[in-house]
Protein backbone atom coordinates (compact mmCIF):
# COMPACT_ATOMS: atom_id res chain seq x y z
CA UNK A 1 0.00 0.00 0.00
CA UNK A 2 1.73 3.18 -1.08
CA UNK A 3 0.57 6.06 0.98
CA UNK A 4 2.73 8.74 -0.56
CA UNK A 5 1.81 8.25 -4.20
CA UNK A 6 0.79 11.47 -5.85
CA UNK A 7 2.03 13.63 -3.03
CA UNK A 8 5.20 15.65 -2.63
CA UNK A 9 7.88 13.41 -1.09
CA UNK A 10 8.10 14.22 2.59
CA UNK A 11 11.45 14.66 4.25
CA UNK A 12 12.64 11.61 6.11
CA UNK A 13 13.53 11.80 9.75
CA UNK A 14 11.61 11.37 12.96
CA UNK A 15 10.94 7.79 12.03
CA UNK A 16 9.24 7.14 15.34
CA UNK A 17 6.68 9.85 14.78
CA UNK A 18 6.11 8.62 11.27
CA UNK A 19 5.61 5.10 12.56
CA UNK A 20 3.04 6.28 15.04
CA UNK A 21 1.20 8.19 12.35
CA UNK A 22 1.11 5.09 10.18
CA UNK A 23 -0.24 3.03 13.02
CA UNK A 24 -2.98 5.50 13.78
CA UNK A 25 -3.81 5.71 10.10
CA UNK A 26 -4.08 1.92 10.03
CA UNK A 27 -6.29 1.99 13.12
CA UNK A 28 -8.52 4.59 11.55
CA UNK A 29 -8.78 2.50 8.40
CA UNK A 30 -9.73 -0.49 10.51
CA UNK A 31 -12.46 1.56 12.19
CA UNK A 32 -13.72 2.68 8.80
CA UNK A 33 -13.78 -0.93 7.57
CA UNK A 34 -15.74 -1.99 10.63
CA UNK A 35 -18.26 0.81 10.12
CA UNK A 36 -18.66 -0.23 6.50
CA UNK A 37 -19.31 -3.83 7.50
CA UNK A 38 -21.91 -2.78 10.07
CA UNK A 39 -23.50 -0.46 7.53
CA UNK A 40 -23.81 -3.26 5.00
CA UNK A 41 -25.32 -5.59 7.55
CA UNK A 42 -27.90 -3.02 8.65
CA UNK A 43 -28.72 -2.40 5.02
CA UNK A 44 -29.23 -6.14 4.40
CA UNK A 45 -31.55 -6.41 7.39
CA UNK A 46 -33.46 -3.34 6.18
CA UNK A 47 -33.83 -4.83 2.69
CA UNK A 48 -34.99 -8.12 4.20
CA UNK A 49 -37.59 -6.30 6.35
CA UNK A 50 -38.75 -4.22 3.41
CA UNK A 51 -39.25 -7.32 1.27
CA UNK A 52 -41.03 -9.04 4.16
CA UNK A 53 -43.28 -6.03 4.62
CA UNK A 54 -44.02 -5.35 0.96
CA UNK A 55 -44.08 -8.79 -0.66
CA UNK A 56 -47.48 -9.90 -1.91
CA UNK A 57 -49.57 -12.04 0.38
CA UNK A 58 -49.00 -15.26 -1.53
CA UNK A 59 -45.22 -15.04 -1.07
CA UNK A 60 -45.16 -14.25 2.67
CA UNK A 61 -47.51 -16.41 4.78
CA UNK A 62 -48.69 -13.48 6.81
CA UNK A 63 -50.91 -15.48 9.17
CA UNK A 64 -47.91 -17.58 10.23
CA UNK A 65 -45.12 -15.02 10.50
CA UNK A 66 -46.83 -11.64 10.42
CA UNK A 67 -45.31 -8.55 8.82
CA UNK A 68 -42.56 -6.42 10.36
CA UNK A 69 -45.12 -3.77 11.29
CA UNK A 70 -47.42 -6.25 13.04
CA UNK A 71 -44.44 -8.01 14.63
CA UNK A 72 -43.25 -4.67 16.01
CA UNK A 73 -46.64 -3.81 17.41
CA UNK A 74 -46.99 -7.32 18.92
CA UNK A 75 -43.57 -6.89 20.46
CA UNK A 76 -44.58 -3.53 21.89
CA UNK A 77 -47.80 -4.80 23.41
CA UNK A 78 -46.08 -7.90 24.86
CA UNK A 79 -43.46 -5.60 26.34
CA UNK A 80 -46.00 -3.13 27.72
CA UNK A 81 -48.19 -5.80 29.26
CA UNK A 82 -45.12 -7.21 31.01
CA UNK A 83 -45.74 -10.65 29.51
CA UNK A 84 -42.50 -10.65 27.54
CA UNK A 85 -40.14 -9.45 30.33
CA UNK A 86 -41.68 -11.95 32.78
CA UNK A 87 -41.43 -14.81 30.32
CA UNK A 88 -37.88 -13.87 29.35
CA UNK A 89 -36.84 -13.65 33.01
CA UNK A 90 -38.38 -17.02 33.80
CA UNK A 91 -36.78 -18.74 30.82
CA UNK A 92 -33.37 -17.26 31.54
CA UNK A 93 -33.64 -18.24 35.21
CA UNK A 94 -34.24 -21.88 34.30
CA UNK A 95 -31.41 -21.73 31.77
CA UNK A 96 -28.98 -20.24 34.29
CA UNK A 97 -29.85 -22.85 36.92
CA UNK A 98 -29.51 -25.63 34.40
CA UNK A 99 -26.25 -24.34 32.95
CA UNK A 100 -24.64 -24.16 36.38
CA UNK A 101 -25.88 -27.56 37.51
CA UNK A 102 -25.11 -29.12 34.12
CA UNK A 103 -21.59 -27.69 33.96
CA UNK A 104 -20.70 -28.75 37.50
CA UNK A 105 -22.18 -32.23 37.07
CA UNK A 106 -20.72 -32.72 33.60
CA UNK A 107 -17.23 -31.60 34.65
CA UNK A 108 -17.33 -33.70 37.83
CA UNK A 109 -18.49 -36.80 35.94
CA UNK A 110 -15.93 -36.16 33.22
CA UNK A 111 -13.11 -35.99 35.74
CA UNK A 112 -14.36 -39.05 37.59
CA UNK A 113 -14.75 -41.05 34.40
CA UNK A 114 -11.14 -40.25 33.45
CA UNK A 115 -9.91 -42.19 36.45
CA UNK A 116 -9.56 -45.95 35.98
CA UNK A 117 -12.41 -46.76 38.40
CA UNK A 118 -14.66 -44.15 36.86
CA UNK A 119 -13.98 -45.33 33.34
CA UNK A 120 -14.79 -48.87 34.36
CA UNK A 121 -17.97 -47.82 36.16
CA UNK A 122 -19.29 -45.07 33.93
CA UNK A 123 -17.90 -45.60 30.45
CA UNK A 124 -20.74 -47.57 28.82
CA UNK A 125 -23.45 -45.93 30.97
CA UNK A 126 -22.55 -42.43 29.80
CA UNK A 127 -22.45 -43.48 26.16
CA UNK A 128 -25.90 -45.07 26.52
CA UNK A 129 -27.37 -42.04 28.30
CA UNK A 130 -25.90 -39.75 25.67
CA UNK A 131 -27.79 -41.66 23.01
CA UNK A 132 -31.17 -40.94 24.62
CA UNK A 133 -33.17 -38.26 22.79
CA UNK A 134 -33.21 -35.85 25.71
CA UNK A 135 -36.48 -34.10 24.83
CA UNK A 136 -38.24 -37.41 25.37
CA UNK A 137 -37.29 -37.21 29.03
CA UNK A 138 -39.63 -34.28 29.75
CA UNK A 139 -42.47 -36.71 30.50
CA UNK A 140 -40.30 -38.63 32.95
CA UNK A 141 -39.14 -35.47 34.69
CA UNK A 142 -42.69 -34.14 35.02
CA UNK A 143 -43.76 -37.40 36.63
CA UNK A 144 -40.71 -37.39 38.87
CA UNK A 145 -40.54 -33.74 39.80
CA UNK A 146 -44.04 -32.49 39.17
CA UNK A 147 -45.19 -29.51 37.15
CA UNK A 148 -42.46 -27.35 38.54
CA UNK A 149 -39.54 -25.38 37.28
CA UNK A 150 -37.34 -28.25 38.45
CA UNK A 151 -38.65 -30.55 35.75
CA UNK A 152 -37.69 -27.98 33.10
CA UNK A 153 -34.28 -27.51 34.69
CA UNK A 154 -33.77 -31.27 34.84
CA UNK A 155 -34.46 -31.58 31.13
CA UNK A 156 -32.02 -28.81 30.26
CA UNK A 157 -29.40 -30.29 32.61
CA UNK A 158 -29.73 -33.64 30.87
CA UNK A 159 -28.91 -31.90 27.60
CA UNK A 160 -26.00 -29.62 28.59
CA UNK A 161 -24.35 -32.07 30.98
CA UNK A 162 -23.00 -34.14 28.10
CA UNK A 163 -21.52 -31.14 26.35
CA UNK A 164 -19.41 -30.37 29.43
CA UNK A 165 -18.72 -34.05 30.05
CA UNK A 166 -17.16 -34.59 26.64
CA UNK A 167 -15.38 -31.22 26.71
CA UNK A 168 -13.58 -31.90 29.98
CA UNK A 169 -12.80 -35.45 28.87
CA UNK A 170 -11.16 -34.05 25.77
CA UNK A 171 -9.32 -31.48 27.87
CA UNK A 172 -7.96 -34.19 30.14
CA UNK A 173 -6.93 -36.38 27.22
CA UNK A 174 -5.13 -33.50 25.57
CA UNK A 175 -3.33 -32.35 28.71
CA UNK A 176 0.37 -32.16 28.03
CA UNK A 177 2.01 -35.29 29.41
CA UNK A 178 5.39 -33.62 29.92
CA UNK A 179 3.73 -30.89 31.98
CA UNK A 180 1.88 -33.53 33.93
CA UNK A 181 5.11 -35.36 34.71
CA UNK A 182 6.83 -32.09 35.58
CA UNK A 183 4.15 -31.25 38.13
CA UNK A 184 4.11 -34.74 39.56
CA UNK A 185 7.89 -34.60 39.79
CA UNK A 186 7.55 -31.45 41.89
CA UNK A 187 5.46 -33.47 44.30
CA UNK A 188 2.00 -32.46 43.11
CA UNK A 189 -0.79 -34.84 44.08
CA UNK A 190 -3.87 -35.63 42.02
CA UNK A 191 -5.89 -32.70 43.28
CA UNK A 192 -3.06 -30.24 42.72
CA UNK A 193 -2.52 -31.54 39.18
CA UNK A 194 -6.23 -31.12 38.57
CA UNK A 195 -6.34 -27.57 39.91
CA UNK A 196 -3.05 -26.26 38.56
CA UNK A 197 -2.85 -28.07 35.23
CA UNK A 198 -5.89 -30.00 34.01
CA UNK A 199 -8.61 -27.43 34.68
CA UNK A 200 -6.67 -24.38 33.48
CA UNK A 201 -5.56 -26.15 30.31
CA UNK A 202 -9.16 -27.25 29.68
CA UNK A 203 -10.46 -23.68 29.82
CA UNK A 204 -10.60 -23.29 26.01
CA UNK A 205 -12.57 -26.54 25.70
CA UNK A 206 -14.92 -25.47 28.51
CA UNK A 207 -15.53 -22.06 26.98
CA UNK A 208 -16.19 -23.76 23.65
CA UNK A 209 -18.56 -26.15 25.41
CA UNK A 210 -20.44 -23.19 26.88
CA UNK A 211 -20.89 -21.70 23.44
CA UNK A 212 -22.49 -24.96 22.31
CA UNK A 213 -24.41 -25.61 25.52
CA UNK A 214 -26.09 -22.22 25.83
CA UNK A 215 -28.21 -22.27 22.67
CA UNK A 216 -28.91 -25.94 23.38
CA UNK A 217 -30.12 -24.99 26.87
CA UNK A 218 -32.33 -22.22 25.48
CA UNK A 219 -33.81 -24.59 22.92
CA UNK A 220 -34.43 -27.33 25.48
CA UNK A 221 -36.02 -24.90 27.93
CA UNK A 222 -38.33 -23.45 25.31
CA UNK A 223 -39.26 -26.97 24.27
CA UNK A 224 -40.05 -27.83 27.89
CA UNK A 225 -42.22 -24.71 28.15
CA UNK A 226 -44.05 -25.58 24.94
CA UNK A 227 -44.68 -29.09 26.15
CA UNK A 228 -45.38 -28.19 29.78
CA UNK A 229 -46.42 -24.54 29.73
CA UNK A 230 -47.46 -24.20 33.36
CA UNK A 231 -44.17 -22.47 34.16
CA UNK A 232 -44.53 -19.41 31.99
CA UNK A 233 -41.62 -18.58 29.72
CA UNK A 234 -40.83 -17.67 26.15
CA UNK A 235 -42.08 -21.10 25.12
CA UNK A 236 -45.40 -20.42 26.84
CA UNK A 237 -45.74 -17.19 24.89
CA UNK A 238 -45.00 -19.09 21.70
CA UNK A 239 -47.61 -21.71 22.56
CA UNK A 240 -50.16 -19.00 23.36
CA UNK A 241 -49.56 -17.10 20.15
CA UNK A 242 -49.80 -20.21 18.00
CA UNK A 243 -53.01 -21.22 19.75
CA UNK A 244 -54.51 -17.80 19.10
CA UNK A 245 -53.14 -17.96 15.53
CA UNK A 246 -51.13 -14.81 16.17
CA UNK A 247 -48.16 -15.30 13.84
CA UNK A 248 -46.82 -11.81 14.48
CA UNK A 249 -46.53 -12.43 18.24
CA UNK A 250 -44.80 -15.78 17.60
CA UNK A 251 -42.31 -14.03 15.33
CA UNK A 252 -41.69 -11.35 17.95
CA UNK A 253 -40.92 -13.98 20.62
CA UNK A 254 -38.64 -15.91 18.26
CA UNK A 255 -36.75 -12.78 17.28
CA UNK A 256 -36.22 -11.90 20.95
CA UNK A 257 -34.95 -15.44 21.58
CA UNK A 258 -32.55 -15.24 18.66
CA UNK A 259 -31.21 -11.86 19.79
CA UNK A 260 -30.67 -13.13 23.34
CA UNK A 261 -28.79 -16.20 22.11
CA UNK A 262 -26.75 -14.06 19.72
CA UNK A 263 -25.86 -11.56 22.46
CA UNK A 264 -24.75 -14.31 24.83
CA UNK A 265 -22.63 -15.84 22.09
CA UNK A 266 -20.89 -12.52 21.44
CA UNK A 267 -20.07 -12.21 25.15
CA UNK A 268 -18.74 -15.77 25.29
CA UNK A 269 -16.73 -15.32 22.14
CA UNK A 270 -14.99 -12.32 23.64
CA UNK A 271 -14.12 -14.45 26.67
CA UNK A 272 -12.61 -17.10 24.38
CA UNK A 273 -10.61 -14.42 22.58
CA UNK A 274 -9.46 -13.02 25.91
CA UNK A 275 -8.11 -16.40 26.97
CA UNK A 276 -6.46 -16.94 23.60
CA UNK A 277 -4.67 -13.62 23.88
CA UNK A 278 -3.66 -14.32 27.47
CA UNK A 279 -2.00 -17.62 26.69
CA UNK A 280 -0.96 -17.01 23.11
CA UNK A 281 -2.74 -20.21 22.10
CA UNK A 282 -2.45 -20.58 18.39
CA UNK A 283 0.48 -18.17 18.26
CA UNK A 284 3.04 -20.32 20.01
CA UNK A 285 4.90 -22.71 17.77
CA UNK B 1 36.42 -48.78 24.99
CA UNK B 2 36.11 -46.90 28.20
CA UNK B 3 38.33 -44.02 29.06
CA UNK B 4 36.67 -43.11 32.31
CA UNK B 5 38.62 -45.21 34.73
CA UNK B 6 37.12 -46.28 37.92
CA UNK B 7 38.74 -46.09 41.30
CA UNK B 8 40.62 -42.88 40.76
CA UNK B 9 40.62 -40.46 43.64
CA UNK B 10 37.60 -38.31 43.31
CA UNK B 11 38.19 -34.68 42.65
CA UNK B 12 34.55 -33.85 42.57
CA UNK B 13 32.67 -34.80 45.65
CA UNK B 14 29.10 -33.85 46.17
CA UNK B 15 29.94 -30.97 48.45
CA UNK B 16 30.82 -27.50 47.28
CA UNK B 17 33.89 -27.17 49.44
CA UNK B 18 36.07 -27.88 46.48
CA UNK B 19 38.44 -25.08 45.47
CA UNK B 20 37.30 -23.28 42.38
CA UNK B 21 40.83 -22.58 41.25
CA UNK B 22 41.64 -22.07 37.60
CA UNK B 23 41.12 -25.47 36.06
CA UNK B 24 42.79 -27.01 39.07
CA UNK B 25 42.00 -30.67 38.64
CA UNK B 26 40.60 -33.05 36.21
CA UNK B 27 37.27 -34.17 37.46
CA UNK B 28 37.73 -37.81 36.75
CA UNK B 29 36.48 -39.04 40.06
CA UNK B 30 33.92 -41.74 40.14
CA UNK B 31 34.58 -43.43 43.42
CA UNK B 32 32.04 -41.38 45.33
CA UNK B 33 28.30 -41.94 44.95
CA UNK B 34 26.78 -42.37 41.57
CA UNK B 35 23.79 -40.27 40.73
CA UNK B 36 22.67 -42.78 38.15
CA UNK B 37 23.85 -46.27 37.40
CA UNK B 38 22.65 -48.41 34.54
CA UNK B 39 23.75 -51.92 33.89
CA UNK B 40 22.52 -53.94 30.99
CA UNK B 41 19.51 -51.69 30.56
CA UNK B 42 17.21 -52.54 27.68
CA UNK B 43 14.27 -50.72 26.24
CA UNK B 44 12.20 -51.46 23.20
CA UNK B 45 8.79 -51.26 21.65
CA UNK B 46 7.80 -54.85 20.97
CA UNK B 47 10.46 -56.33 18.72
CA UNK B 48 12.14 -52.99 18.08
CA UNK B 49 15.03 -52.33 20.47
CA UNK B 50 15.65 -48.66 21.23
CA UNK B 51 18.20 -49.08 23.98
CA UNK B 52 20.24 -52.23 24.25
CA UNK B 53 22.70 -53.36 26.89
CA UNK B 54 23.28 -49.86 28.21
CA UNK B 55 25.90 -49.44 30.93
CA UNK B 56 26.30 -46.03 32.51
CA UNK B 57 27.85 -44.73 35.67
CA UNK B 58 27.04 -41.11 36.14
CA UNK B 59 28.99 -39.60 39.04
CA UNK B 60 27.12 -37.32 41.38
CA UNK B 61 27.89 -33.64 41.06
CA UNK B 62 29.13 -33.68 37.49
CA UNK B 63 27.88 -32.49 34.17
CA UNK B 64 27.47 -35.67 32.18
CA UNK B 65 26.82 -35.24 28.50
CA UNK B 66 25.14 -37.89 26.42
CA UNK B 67 26.10 -37.33 22.80
CA UNK B 68 24.70 -39.26 19.91
CA UNK B 69 23.20 -39.17 16.46
CA UNK B 70 19.63 -37.95 16.13
CA UNK B 71 17.05 -40.57 16.91
CA UNK B 72 19.53 -42.92 18.55
CA UNK B 73 17.55 -43.19 21.77
CA UNK B 74 19.19 -40.48 23.89
CA UNK B 75 15.85 -39.10 25.00
CA UNK B 76 14.69 -42.60 25.82
CA UNK B 77 17.62 -42.92 28.23
CA UNK B 78 16.61 -39.65 29.92
CA UNK B 79 12.98 -40.73 30.07
CA UNK B 80 14.02 -43.91 31.83
CA UNK B 81 16.09 -41.93 34.33
CA UNK B 82 13.12 -39.62 34.86
CA UNK B 83 10.96 -42.68 35.41
CA UNK B 84 8.40 -41.74 32.77
CA UNK B 85 9.10 -45.00 30.97
CA UNK B 86 10.29 -48.29 32.41
CA UNK B 87 13.26 -50.26 31.11
CA UNK B 88 12.29 -53.60 29.64
CA UNK B 89 15.41 -55.16 31.12
CA UNK B 90 18.51 -54.54 33.23
CA UNK B 91 19.06 -52.48 36.36
CA UNK B 92 18.71 -48.74 36.60
CA UNK B 93 19.31 -46.99 39.89
CA UNK B 94 19.31 -43.41 41.12
CA UNK B 95 21.54 -42.78 44.13
CA UNK B 96 21.52 -46.50 44.74
CA UNK B 97 17.79 -47.13 44.71
CA UNK B 98 16.01 -48.60 41.71
CA UNK B 99 13.84 -46.25 39.66
CA UNK B 100 10.40 -47.77 39.83
CA UNK B 101 8.08 -44.79 39.46
CA UNK B 102 8.36 -41.13 38.47
CA UNK B 103 11.77 -40.06 39.78
CA UNK B 104 11.28 -37.19 42.20
CA UNK B 105 15.00 -36.58 42.52
CA UNK B 106 15.25 -35.26 39.00
CA UNK B 107 14.09 -32.08 37.35
CA UNK B 108 13.53 -32.67 33.67
CA UNK B 109 13.93 -29.97 31.04
CA UNK B 110 12.39 -31.55 27.96
CA UNK B 111 12.98 -30.42 24.39
CA UNK B 112 9.68 -28.59 24.42
CA UNK B 113 9.40 -26.60 27.59
CA UNK B 114 6.74 -27.49 30.14
CA UNK B 115 5.92 -23.94 31.21
CA UNK B 116 2.25 -23.22 31.84
CA UNK B 117 0.91 -20.88 29.16
CA UNK B 118 -1.59 -19.10 31.42
CA UNK B 119 0.95 -18.20 34.10
CA UNK B 120 3.38 -15.32 34.03
CA UNK B 121 7.10 -15.84 34.56
CA UNK B 122 6.92 -15.21 38.27
CA UNK B 123 4.20 -17.78 38.88
CA UNK B 124 5.78 -20.26 36.50
CA UNK B 125 9.08 -20.07 38.34
CA UNK B 126 7.38 -20.23 41.72
CA UNK B 127 5.36 -23.33 40.83
CA UNK B 128 7.53 -25.85 42.74
CA UNK B 129 7.17 -23.73 45.88
CA UNK B 130 3.46 -23.22 45.31
CA UNK B 131 3.01 -26.99 45.21
CA UNK B 132 4.81 -27.18 48.55
CA UNK B 133 2.39 -24.57 49.92
CA UNK B 134 5.03 -21.91 50.49
CA UNK B 135 3.25 -18.62 51.28
CA UNK B 136 2.76 -16.32 48.32
CA UNK B 137 5.04 -13.49 49.39
CA UNK B 138 7.85 -15.88 50.22
CA UNK B 139 7.64 -17.87 47.00
CA UNK B 140 7.42 -14.72 44.91
CA UNK B 141 10.54 -13.37 46.57
CA UNK B 142 12.34 -16.63 45.87
CA UNK B 143 11.07 -16.63 42.28
CA UNK B 144 12.27 -13.06 41.73
CA UNK B 145 15.65 -14.09 43.01
CA UNK B 146 16.05 -16.99 40.58
CA UNK B 147 14.59 -14.99 37.68
CA UNK B 148 17.25 -12.44 38.41
CA UNK B 149 19.85 -15.21 38.53
CA UNK B 150 18.99 -16.48 35.05
CA UNK B 151 18.82 -12.98 33.62
CA UNK B 152 15.08 -12.56 33.43
CA UNK B 153 14.67 -9.63 35.79
CA UNK B 154 11.95 -7.32 34.60
CA UNK B 155 10.01 -10.09 32.89
CA UNK B 156 7.90 -11.10 35.90
CA UNK B 157 4.61 -10.36 34.19
CA UNK B 158 5.39 -11.88 30.81
CA UNK B 159 3.65 -15.05 29.79
CA UNK B 160 5.62 -17.81 28.04
CA UNK B 161 4.32 -16.92 24.58
CA UNK B 162 5.64 -13.40 25.01
CA UNK B 163 9.18 -14.66 25.64
CA UNK B 164 11.76 -15.79 23.11
CA UNK B 165 12.91 -19.41 22.98
CA UNK B 166 16.06 -18.57 24.91
CA UNK B 167 14.11 -16.74 27.58
CA UNK B 168 11.76 -19.68 27.97
CA UNK B 169 14.79 -21.90 28.51
CA UNK B 170 15.99 -19.47 31.18
CA UNK B 171 12.58 -19.54 32.81
CA UNK B 172 12.56 -23.35 32.80
CA UNK B 173 15.96 -23.30 34.43
CA UNK B 174 14.77 -20.81 37.03
CA UNK B 175 11.85 -23.06 37.87
CA UNK B 176 14.16 -26.07 38.13
CA UNK B 177 16.36 -24.11 40.54
CA UNK B 178 13.41 -23.68 42.89
CA UNK B 179 12.71 -27.39 42.85
CA UNK B 180 14.49 -29.72 45.18
CA UNK B 181 15.84 -32.06 42.55
CA UNK B 182 19.36 -33.41 42.94
CA UNK B 183 19.71 -34.10 39.25
CA UNK B 184 18.88 -31.86 36.30
CA UNK B 185 18.00 -33.75 33.14
CA UNK B 186 18.34 -31.59 30.06
CA UNK B 187 17.23 -32.90 26.69
CA UNK B 188 18.68 -30.61 24.03
CA UNK B 189 17.21 -27.70 25.95
CA UNK B 190 18.72 -25.07 23.69
CA UNK B 191 18.21 -26.78 20.34
CA UNK B 192 15.68 -24.19 19.20
CA UNK B 193 17.73 -21.18 20.29
CA UNK B 194 19.94 -19.06 18.05
CA UNK B 195 23.69 -19.65 18.26
CA UNK B 196 24.58 -16.53 20.25
CA UNK B 197 21.87 -17.04 22.85
CA UNK B 198 22.85 -20.69 23.04
CA UNK B 199 26.38 -19.73 23.97
CA UNK B 200 25.10 -17.55 26.80
CA UNK B 201 22.73 -20.25 27.98
CA UNK B 202 25.52 -22.82 27.99
CA UNK B 203 27.58 -20.47 30.12
CA UNK B 204 24.57 -20.09 32.40
CA UNK B 205 24.36 -23.87 32.81
CA UNK B 206 28.03 -23.99 33.78
CA UNK B 207 27.58 -21.07 36.20
CA UNK B 208 24.53 -22.67 37.76
CA UNK B 209 26.45 -25.90 38.11
CA UNK B 210 29.30 -24.03 39.81
CA UNK B 211 26.86 -22.58 42.34
CA UNK B 212 24.77 -25.66 43.00
CA UNK B 213 27.10 -28.56 42.14
CA UNK B 214 24.10 -30.59 41.16
CA UNK B 215 24.38 -33.51 38.81
CA UNK B 216 23.43 -32.41 35.32
CA UNK B 217 22.72 -35.00 32.65
CA UNK B 218 22.73 -33.20 29.35
CA UNK B 219 21.67 -34.74 26.07
CA UNK B 220 22.84 -33.20 22.82
CA UNK B 221 23.86 -34.03 19.28
CA UNK B 222 26.12 -30.99 19.11
CA UNK B 223 29.81 -31.91 19.50
CA UNK B 224 30.89 -28.44 20.55
CA UNK B 225 28.14 -28.19 23.10
CA UNK B 226 29.21 -31.52 24.55
CA UNK B 227 32.83 -30.40 24.81
CA UNK B 228 31.88 -27.03 26.25
CA UNK B 229 29.71 -28.39 29.03
CA UNK B 230 30.70 -31.89 29.96
CA UNK B 231 32.93 -33.28 32.66
CA UNK B 232 32.34 -36.53 30.90
CA UNK B 233 30.90 -37.27 27.50
CA UNK B 234 29.26 -40.54 26.60
CA UNK B 235 29.10 -41.09 22.85
CA UNK B 236 26.14 -43.27 22.01
CA UNK B 237 25.87 -45.75 19.17
CA UNK B 238 23.14 -45.54 16.58
CA UNK B 239 19.94 -47.29 17.56
CA UNK B 240 19.79 -49.43 19.61
CA UNK B 241 21.59 -47.05 21.93
CA UNK B 242 24.63 -48.21 23.81
CA UNK B 243 27.63 -46.29 25.10
CA UNK B 244 30.35 -46.44 22.46
CA UNK B 245 32.89 -44.25 24.22
CA UNK B 246 33.08 -42.40 27.47
CA UNK B 247 35.39 -39.42 27.30
CA UNK B 248 36.39 -37.38 30.32
CA UNK B 249 36.90 -33.67 29.79
CA UNK B 250 38.81 -31.21 31.85
CA UNK B 251 36.07 -29.83 34.05
CA UNK B 252 34.48 -26.56 33.02
CA UNK B 253 34.75 -25.05 36.52
CA UNK B 254 36.60 -21.99 35.44
CA UNK B 255 35.76 -22.32 31.82
CA UNK B 256 34.73 -19.48 29.65
CA UNK B 257 32.77 -21.42 27.10
CA UNK B 258 33.30 -19.11 24.17
CA UNK B 259 37.07 -19.18 24.67
CA UNK B 260 37.27 -22.84 25.49
CA UNK B 261 35.81 -23.87 22.19
CA UNK B 262 38.87 -22.47 20.45
CA UNK B 263 41.52 -24.19 22.55
CA UNK B 264 43.70 -27.07 21.40
CA UNK B 265 42.17 -29.29 24.07
CA UNK B 266 38.76 -28.67 22.62
CA UNK B 267 39.97 -29.28 19.07
CA UNK B 268 41.60 -32.52 20.13
CA UNK B 269 38.43 -33.66 21.90
CA UNK B 270 36.42 -32.76 18.84
CA UNK B 271 38.57 -35.13 16.80
CA UNK B 272 38.21 -37.95 19.29
CA UNK B 273 34.46 -37.55 19.60
CA UNK B 274 33.97 -37.13 15.89
CA UNK B 275 35.84 -40.36 15.18
CA UNK B 276 33.59 -42.18 17.60
CA UNK B 277 30.45 -40.55 16.29
CA UNK B 278 31.25 -40.78 12.58
CA UNK B 279 31.21 -44.54 12.72
CA UNK B 280 27.65 -44.37 13.95
CA UNK B 281 26.49 -41.91 11.33
CA UNK B 282 27.71 -43.81 8.31
CA UNK B 283 25.61 -46.87 8.87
Amino acid sequence: MSQTSGTVPKPLGQPAARGRRQVSRKARKKDRDLLAVIGWRVLLVAIFCALWQLAPDGVVPESAVGRPSSVASSFWSLLKSGALPTALGSTLLSVVYAMIIGAVLGIALGIFSSMPVGRWLLGPAISLLYAIPKVGLIAVFVILLGVERSSHVALVVSAVLFVYFYAIRQGIEEANEDQLNALRGMGAGRLTVLRKLILPSAVPQLLGATRIALPLALTSEIFAELREPSIAGLGTLLADSSQSLNGAAASAVLIVTVLIAYGLDIVLNSRVKGFTELTGTGLQV
Amino acid sequence: MRLGQRGEPSALQLGAERPQGAGAENSLGTSSGHAVEASGVEFGYGELPVVSNLDLKIPAGEIYVILGPSGCGKSTVLNMIAGTIKPTGGDLTCFGSPITDLNRRVSYMTQRDTLLAWRNSLDNAALPLEIKHVPKQERHDAARHVLNRVGLNGFDDYRPHQLSGGMRSRLSLARALLGEADIFLMDEPFAAVDALSRLKLQQLVVDVWLETRKTIIYVTHDLYEAIALGHRIAVMTARPARVRLEQPVEGPESRDIADFKGTDTAQHLYGVLWNALAGELGE
